[in-house]
């Protein structure tokens, strides 16, 4: 694997580093996050603009502008209309993105099997590219819903998906190549019900089901991770024993023992709408069928049902057909908890009209805004948000926006929420939107057959570092890390130095990312000046150019004879931050 | 709808008469603010009793729990609340194999403590329909309003709509027939009628909701229709007939999985036609579609036994959309189509009727048909002339012909 240069070198990457930590350690910064020396409304209320610095990571992933900073400080009341306007930026749809992605576990970039191999209409394209594009398929909708402020429901009920050049090639979808939408609102071309999220591809394709499972595991991730009732994770006492791998040892028991019927009264007949899917498709599969010629025989395979063609692209990951196969063994009829229905679309409905949706829909949210578990978010702080959820019309910025104005966000003690951690996504998005630096990297070394591509090495759990710096890999990892952790830190400290090399080496070259950013200035005035604008670029915090906050940076500024090794330490000083790394 | 003053246990104070004993706090204080029907107590029912108490659920889908004894909604809760107290608060023993956490039961007894708080939607309108005895005549909205106006009907006889664009929510179903002269006609909550009739200066029918048809469903003659929306149809005991339709693109029957009759569709605007779920049909003809984009029928399909008839329909490839078929138990005619290959036929076997190829012009690939073995009656090919004589008799050589064989390839017919 290779990386991008770095900026220094190993060892004046250790130096920079170690005055890196003699910033953190010179401010007494390494306990907490202070943030600046502000008025606050009572002792343990956060400051106007801490309060917008939070809610602003929480909805954007972004720092506040200064001038954002310089009118909260200004007019305190300002606050909740500020945090109304992040839900209307591309920024909001991004977190809300990454926040299904988490808890779909969509993004599980290190499973060999999702990989769609280079075949046919797929050839050419590399994995990498291939795979963030079905993991970010069923996301468009969630992102769809968020920038247009649309209905919630609309995740379970909309009878629409979403294409792309490389969807179209793998899935048979329609896209207009001369349309400049990358993604674009389609509708299902196989006969499948439209039902939001319930209906990807993607979501079934990342949670299998095989010959005697009979879509179970589906049917508990639609009850966990939309309704809050983990089916599969009940506190249940099983008596006696039963040989989970005995297919007709199982069938007896789920429909004859009291434990067992507990559960599967519920999830098989969940199951049961989820039957027009295929039980998996593998890449092995998918090789398997073109060394087959995509031919119309059974695929030669115990694994696999259907015929070899399936799994040639476009793969045939949908029959109306299939939908009814659940009689074929005996199961029980698809039903919602006891409701009757048979399709995906009607299922969709149900979930929508299920109170449960909306009080689960607040748990998760809650959960991700707050990082608490979602079983922990108090019944106090759910039941009100629903109604009022419910009663917005399911908007999800009303949502988020009421979160993140609940009085324990913007405590400042104990008795509050305490530090947030910057999660991955948040902390690149908002480098990225800082330094203008993408971490990327090269994964392939010279001619592959198996190229992958560019990584985004903040976001990707496989090549790059999402995991390590406190996110998941949505396979082995699914629960994110809320500390800082000395990997965290080390991951983060390569980004951020690259970051801030970027953009010492672009404001050199006349591009500065900063307004008024210009390395190349040495008088100490100058210099003065520029760190304290930094300073508030990037920490959200106010601070004088005579203040101990910028003697610091000065100090790293001078560090280096080389201007440009100076600045970059300072930059990625204030990067390290641990105002950064918390919030 | 509040259902509280329903609860004659209740009165003004928790644990008196025949209601349960209060597990939790029943101050008013303490209740404020406390679990509701809505926030709280029908998720747990819906989590936990609702997969077995349930009305649609009957016999050993019951798993054991006895009839009658359904917690679906608020006023079932009500009805049940001493016995939902004392066999899943005080002494668990429901549901059979355990489950519910403590905190679960606790709050679950809170609310049955502070009265069983909360509210709910009313049922859907259609549970309570009066039902209209006789025919139903609709000229004018007017006429709409006024039938609706004493709340959702089931019509015992026909309903006849003529030039009226009416949307009627209040009519859940209609014994007789459905005929549409003119204007449109939205029923969203109909879902049953006799045979329905679209023709005239109709522009639009919406009927989501309508699951069965007791007849056939027919267009004839309706210059101005564009769309035709049925996405719920399940089943027609009659055929499925659309003749002279020229504006008709918006063809929805997404469900249709039976039919009793043939499935014809005759001149009309559809660019798109889908049937994914019909199986199996009398017969199928789709004529003079000109603007077809893709083959009007699915691989779901397995039997025909009145033949099915492709004529003069767009689709510029017919490489899919029949790969089912196996054994056509009627005729299968293809006239006048500009499809370049037969691919989607290859699966097919036998062919009980007969086999009629004829006007395909720019056929240059007839080897979907090679795995054919069987024609019982005759078997037509004329109008072919991109696929040479020699090559269709290598081909009739391969198969068992029951009739005349007439190979002119090169003859317009």
């Amino acid at each position: 694997m290779t990386r991008p240069l770095p900026t220094s070198s190993p060892s004046s990457r250790a130096q920079l580093l170690a005055g890196v930590a003699g910033w953190a350690l010179a401010l007494g910064l390494g306990s907490g996050c202070g943030g600046a020396p502000e008025p606050v409304a009572s002792p343990h209320e956060l400051s106007a603009v801490d309060q917008l610095l939070r809610g602003s990571m929480a909805l954007r992933g972004l720092r506040p502008s200064p001038a954002e900073v310089e009118r909260v400080t200004r007019d305190p009341a300002a606050v909740p209309e500020l945090l109304r306007s992040y839900t209307e930026t591309e920024a909001f749809a991004e977190v809300l993105a990454d926040m299904h992605a988490q808890q779909l576990m969509l993004r599980a970039n290190g499973i060999p099997k999702l990989v769609l191999p280079q075949r046919g209409p797929l050839e050419g394209i590399a994995l990498g590219e291939s795979q963030e594009a079905e993991q970010e398929w069923p996301l468009q909708l969630v992102r769809h819903v968020a920038r247009n402020d649309l209905p919630y429901t609309e995740v379970v009920t909309a009878d629409y998906t979403f294409s792309s050049d490389i969807i179209s090639r793998a899935y048979g979808l329609p896209y207009d190549p001369t349309d400049p939408a990358e993604w674009q609102q389609v509708d299902w071309h196989d006969g499948r019900p439209g039902a939001g999220l319930l209906s990807e591809t993607t979501l079934w394709r990342r949670h299998v089901s095989n010959g005697a499972n009979f879509n179970r595991l589906r049917a508990d991730i639609i009850a966990d991770r939309l309704l809050c009732d983990p089916i599969g994770g009940r506190d249940v006492t099983i008596e006696g024993s039963i040989a989970v791998s005995d297919p007709d040892e199982v069938a007896l028991a789920v429909s004859t023992q009291p434990e067992c019927i507990a559960c599967h009264q519920a999830l098989d007949p969940l199951g049961g709408f989820l039957w027009g899917f295929k039980p998996q498709i593998s890449k092995s599969a998918i090789q398997l069928a073109y060394d087959h010629d995509c031919g119309d025989e059974p695929i030669p395979s115990w694994q696999y049902t259907g015929d070899v063609a399936d799994y040639c692209y476009p793969l045939k990951t949908y029959n109306p057909e299939w939908e009814a196969d659940w009689a074929g063994w005996g199961l029980r009829a698809p039903n919602y908890y006891g409701q009757p229905a048979s399709y995906l679309d009607e299922l969709g409905q149900m979930v929508a009209d299920d109170p449960r949706f909306a009080t689960c829909t607040v748990r998760r949210f809650y959960s991700w805004f707050a990082q608490v578990d979602v079983d922990e978010v108090p019944y106090d702080v759910v039941e009100p948000l629903a109604a009022d959820l419910v009663a917005s019309g399911w908007s999800t910025r009303e949502l988020a926006v009421a979160i993140v104005r609940r009085p324990e966000f913007r405590r400042s003690d104990d008795a509050g929420l305490g530090l947030l951690a910057t999660r991955p996504e948040q902390y690149a998005r908002a480098l990225t939107e800082l330094t203008g630096y993408r971490w990327i990297g090269a994964v392939d070394a010279g001619n592959c057959d198996l190229c992958w591509g560019e990584v985004d090495l903040a976001r990707s759990a496989l090549h790059g570092y999402r995991n390590v710096a406190g996110g998941t890999d949505d396979d082995n990892i699914i629960r994110p890390t809320h500390t800082t952790t000395p990997m965290k830190w080390l991951a983060l400290s390569v980004f951020a130095q690259d970051a801030a090399g970027h953009a010492v080496a672009e404001a050199i070259a006349g591009r500065s990312p900063f307004p008024g950013f210009d390395p190349t200035l040495r008088d100490e005035s100058a210099t003065r000046a520029q760190l304290a604008d930094l300073h508030l670029r990037v920490l959200s915090a106010p601070v004088t150019a005579d203040s101990p906050e910028v003697d610091a940076l000065v100090e790293l500024v001078e560090s280096s004879s080389d201007p440009t090794t100076g600045w970059t330490t300072a930059l990625t000083a204030l990067f390290l931050d641990p105002r950064m790394l918390l919030h | 709808m509040t259902l509280l003053a329903s609860a004659p246990w209740l009165g003004t104070s928790c644990g008196k008469g025949d209601s349960p004993e209060p597990s939790g706090p029943t101050t008013a204080d303490a209740c404020d603010g406390g679990p509701t029907w809505d926030g709280y107590a029908k998720g747990v029912l819906t989590t936990w009793c609702t997969p077995c108490h349930a009305r649609a659920l009957t016999g050993t889908d019951r798993q054991g729990a006895p009839a009658g004894i359904e917690l679906e909604t608020l006023a079932d809760a009500i009805q049940w609340a001493a016995r939902i107290q004392a066999r899943t608060v005080d002494t668990p023993s429901m549901p059979p194999g355990g489950g519910p956490s403590e905190e679960e039961r606790e709050r679950l007894g809170q609310w049955l403590s502070c009265g069983l708080p909360g509210t709910e939607a009313p049922p859907p309108a259609c549970d309570d329909a009066e039902v209209r005895a006789g025919d139903v005549q609709i000229g004018s909205s007017d006429d709409a309003r006024d039938l609706c106006a004493s709340g959702p009907i089931e019509i015992e006889g026909s309903l006849v709509v003529t030039h009226a664009a009416v949307a009627m929510g209040c009519v859940c179903g209609v014994g007789g027939a459905i005929e549409i002269d003119g204007g449109s006609l939205q029923l969203p909550e109909l879902t049953h009628a006799g045979p329905l009739t679209v023709r005239g200066d109709t522009t639009l029918v919406d009927l989501p909701s309508l699951g069965v048809l007791r007849g056939d469903l027919s267009v004839s003659s309706a210059p101005e229709l564009h769309r035709l929306a049925l996405p719920r149809l399940a089943s027609a005991e009659g055929g499925v007939h659309i003749d002279d339709a020229p504006a008709l693109t918006e063809l929805a029957l997404d469900r249709l999985s039976e039919v009793g009759g043939p499935v014809t569709l005759h001149r009309a605007g559809l660019r798109v036609v889908e049937l994914p779920r019909l199986a199996t049909a009398p017969a199928l003809s789709f004529v003079d579609l000109p603007d077809l984009e893709r083959p009007p029928v699915t691989d779901s399909l397995a039997d025909v036994p009145g033949g099915i008839v492709l004529e003069a329909i767009g689709v510029p490839d017919l490489s899919q959309g029949l790969d089912s078929l196996v054994h056509a138990t009627g005729d299968l005619v293809l006239r006048d189509l500009p499809t370049v290959s037969l691919e989607a036929l290859r699966p097919l076997r036998t062919i009980q009727g007969d086999l009629v190829l004829e006007s395909l012009p720019e056929l240059v690939d007839g080897s979907g048909l090679v795995d054919l073995e069987e024609v019982r009656g005759d078997v037509i090919v004329r109008g072919a002339p991109g696929v040479p004589l020699s090559a269709w008799e290598r081909w009739s050589d391969g198969i068992d012909i029951g009739g005349t064989l007439v190979l002119e390839p090169e003859t317009t017919p």
